[in-house]
């Protein structure tokens, strides 16, 4: 059975535990209602969730000491009149947290990583926007809640050649300070740990909505993957994992270039259309290449490589040596100046390592790292693909003097 | 293998594996490599997913008359580079069908999906579209290039009878098969839409077949509560559930058909959801023995011919129930697996776990019901088991 987006909230790694089942506790219910701010109309469906003040205090407490309890919430969805009734709820004062499509929830003005690293200043604006309500279980307790309507971005995500990208990943980036810095990160619209992500349709066309009014980069995410999929031959049990075998971020102003990004302010409940992203296919270009030793030139059958942008060094993109033929390749490089940089480069022996007797694939694959080499930055000019590029690695602990690298030229 | 088909939406959970994805060829396979293009544009389908299903998998699953035992993709599932290229390395020799699937355009694999129960399962050892196959050969390299056509469209606004749009709500599609039964089926209740309105209210689905069909979109109130146990996760609890069909109808019977043509882009197919026209009836479930109320089963609410189901609700922990939307309109109302439970909770070193354990089990109780109007207080009393049912 398929359930509501929000199912994908679990549980919620918090400190401070707030129900503790193994003890009996007096509890109380809370009821109230959701209105929709823009409509005077009840919120029907939308979700409401309790969640401990003191467990919100305690988020930053927890990552400093690297533990986080787990703790669970009630959600519940509001009736077709907007009302809801949660029930079990130990005394102590909670924040009131309801979330629907479209519409504000009081969390999501906090970028993910204010929420999961909350400095004692942003503790403060929290609990100045997120309504409370103190429960003492003596009675039940009330509170009504209106959610203010948000903004929505739209747009298509098209390949230059004018046809659509499908089932591409979009996200909304906003800006925000740290320190002097600007810096530009993810923004979930929905509360804690729910996810919803957005996907472009069959058209290409996107939609975010139930966005804050802030500065906005929109980025859509080629990405091509292979699953692999292994069983036990009765079919009482199957895995599946994915790796990404390329993927390229794009952003607002069709780039690929963080720096080049154009990004745009949206108002308060603003419909912004046609934040379109043109993928420039006809401009990516493919890096392939080895890795050999610097001393003797012989190949090396393990390392990583990153496409570092040539100016601010920010990763484009990243590749393995594939076990295949013994190379690396970067499918979607847009033309201009990089560093491809190598780490983990090594000499290693690979063997198959059976998996029980009855599962399938039969055998994995390990590696055994004979030796380590070094790093080395090598820089490069793509304006057509290259697929013959050779990276030498220094012994550990040396560092390898750049070289233009000749068969892109 | 559902999850497997609904791949692009539900992938992220999975953690990449670098190490384990390309292995050195092994002796006595071989790659299957090839294109897949869009014959609407000519256009390569870039990012499709390409996988290989065995022949005699296929051909034993027709004959089990099954569409969802399973069955692995032999090599995985790749996609396709921007080009339409693809490489399926490491395929043991054997026949293969190559399902390839891109967004909007037919997929064989849309079948399960979109074929009403009712519809007989294809003959055995055919498939239901006429798959491509290939025939790999101990290291032969074997290359096959795929024309996928566009499939038909249909999309439209759920909203409910005062304006507002119906957002979040899981809308499915059922194409009419020829020798239509009446009649419902697990299925046709809860949630089955893959797709989702957005906050407009607007949903869309695409790469379908010419045919007959009707939309639907179920109305659900679902409420997630916390397991038993310190960590545990999260488990729903479906307070009520209403299908609302094409044609703004509350039964199957009553929906309004709509045909697709090849490739047609439908647009309109809106459904209105007649709040006003629905009631809430909400009670609580007792032992008749001694009144005391009963903490889990299951309450369903039948057409009065008994052919079709029009809300289906979970009794609570405190033994009440509610089903917040209910057509005007004479059903029958039936109990059943109505249950004494208690939560047991198993301790182990660092983690602890829940679990239900029935303590007494209850007979089944049906009547019959006129909605008329909110039905704000029932109270339903579950007899005891007959010995019949005890000894089953």
């Amino acid at each position: 059975m398929r359930i509501r987006p929000l199912s994908v909230l679990l549980a919620i790694p918090l400190a401070a535990s707030a129900q503790q089942a193994s003890k009996k506790q007096a509890t109380t219910t809370v009821t109230g209602h959701v209105y929709c701010a823009d409509t005077n109309a009840p919120a029907r469906l939308a979700s409401v969730m309790l969640e401990p003040v003191r467990a919100v205090d305690a988020i930053g407490a927890a990552h400093e000491h690297g533990s986080s309890e787990q703790i669970t919430m009630t959600s519940v969805q509001t009736t077709l009149d907007g009302s809801f009734t949660i029930p079990n709820v130990s005394t102590g004062t909670y924040y009131v947290v309801a979330y629907m499509p479209g519409y504000l929830s009081p969390l999501a003005t906090f970028p993910a990583d204010v929420l999961s690293h909350p400095s004692a200043e942003d503790k403060d604006r929290i609990a100045r926007v997120v309504p409370k309500i103190a429960v003492d279980t003596a009675q039940p307790a009330s509170i009504d809640i209106r959610l203010e309507r948000g903004g929505a971005i739209s747009g298509t995500v098209l390949f230059d050649d004018g046809s659509p990208a499908p089932g591409l990943k979009v996200h909304a980036l906003v800006r925000h300070k740290e320190g002097q810095k600007a810096t530009w990160s993810a923004l979930r619209p929905t509360p804690f740990l729910m996810t919803t992500e957005v996907h472009t349709d069959d058209l290409g066309r996107y939609r975010l909505e139930g966005l804050p009014p802030r500065e906005y980069e929109v980025q859509a995410d080629l990405e091509l993957q292979r699953i692999t999929i292994g069983m036990t031959l009765d079919n009482s049990g199957a895995s599946m994992s994915s790796d990404s075998q390329a993927r390229l971020l794009f952003c607002s102003g069709n780039t690929a270039r963080k720096r080049d990004a154009a990004s745009f302010k949206l108002t308060e409940g603003e419909e912004r259309t046609g934040e379109d992203i043109t993928i420039p296919l006809s401009k990516l270009h493919t890096i392939s290449g080895e890795i050999i030793a610097a001393h003797d030139g012989h190949l090396l059958n393990m390392g990583t490589v990153q496409l570092l942008d040539a100016e601010d060094k920010s990763e484009l993109e990243t590749a393995s040596l594939e076990r295949a033929d013994g190379k690396f390749h970067l499918l979607f490089v847009p033309e201009g100046n990089y560093i491809l940089r190598v780490s983990r480069a090594a000499d290693a022996a690979y063997e198959d390592v059976p998996y029980p007797p009855g599962t399938m694939p039969r055998t994995h694959e390990e590696a055994r790292v004979a030796r380590w080499y070094g790093t080395a930055d090598q820089p490069i000019n793509i304006h057509d693909d290259a697929p013959t590029v050779v990276i030498s690695v220094p012994e550990k602990g040396a560092t390898a003097t750049p070289k233009q690298a000749a068969a892109s030229q | 293998m559902d999850t497997i088909r609904r791949w692009p939406t539900l992938l992220l959970p999975f953690v990449a594996l670098a190490a384990t994805a390309q292995n050195s060829a092994k002796p006595g396979t071989d790659t299957v490599t090839g294109h897949i293009y869009c014959a609407d544009t000519n256009a390569p389908a870039r990012t499709a997913q390409v996988q290989l299903e065995s022949v005699k998998d296929a051909e034993q699953r027709s004959k089990a008359y099954s569409h969802s035992s399973g069955d692995s993709p032999t090599g995985g599932i790749v996609q396709t580079a921007l080009d339409g290229s693809f490489v399926i390395p490491k395929v043991p020799p054997g026949s293969y069908y190559v399902v390839a699937t891109a967004a909007g355009y037919l997929s064989p694999r849309a079948d399960a999906k979109d074929i009403d129960n009712a519809e007989p399962p294809p003959p055995a050892g055919q498939p239901p579209l006429v798959l491509p196959r290939v025939d790999v050969q101990a290291d032969q390299a074997v290359a096959i290039d795929i024309r996928l056509e566009r499939g038909a469209a249909v999309s439209g606004v759920i909203r409910f009878d005062d304006g507002s749009p119906a957002s979040g709500m899981h809308v499915g599609i059922v194409r009419r098969s020829k020798d239509k039964k009446s009649g419902t089926n697990s299925a046709d209740i809860g949630i089955q839409g893959n797709e989702i309105t957005d906050d407009l209210g607007r949903y869309r689905i695409g790469g379908l077949r010419d045919g007959e069909y009707i939309v639907d979109t179920a109305l659900v109130h679902l409420d997630l509560v916390p397991g038993a146990a310190r960590g545990d996760g999260l488990s729903s609890l479906m307070r009520s559930s209403l299908m609302i069909y094409s044609g703004d109808a509350t039964r199957k019977s009553d929906a309004v058909p709509f045909k697709l043509g090849v490739g047609e882009e439908r647009t309109g197919e809106d459904i209105t959801i007649p709040l006003s026209k629905l009631h809430s009836i909400g009670g609580v479930v007792t032992a008749a023995r001694d009144g005391h109320a009963i903490n889990g089963g299951n309450l369903n609410l039948t057409t009065s011919d008994g052919n079709e189901t029009i809300g289906i609700a979970e009794i609570a922990n405190d033994g009440s129930f509610h089903l917040e939307s209910v057509p005007e309109g004479t059903y029958t109302l039936r109990i059943h697996n109505a249950r004494d439970t208690r939560a047991q909770i198993l301790t182990l070193p660092g983690n602890a776990y829940s679990s239900e354990k029935t303590v007494h089990q209850y007979g089944d109780l049906e009547q019959s019901l006129k909605v008329e109007g909110d039905i704000p207080n029932l109270v339903l009393a579950v007899p005891e088991q007959t010995k019949q049912h005890a000894s089953q």
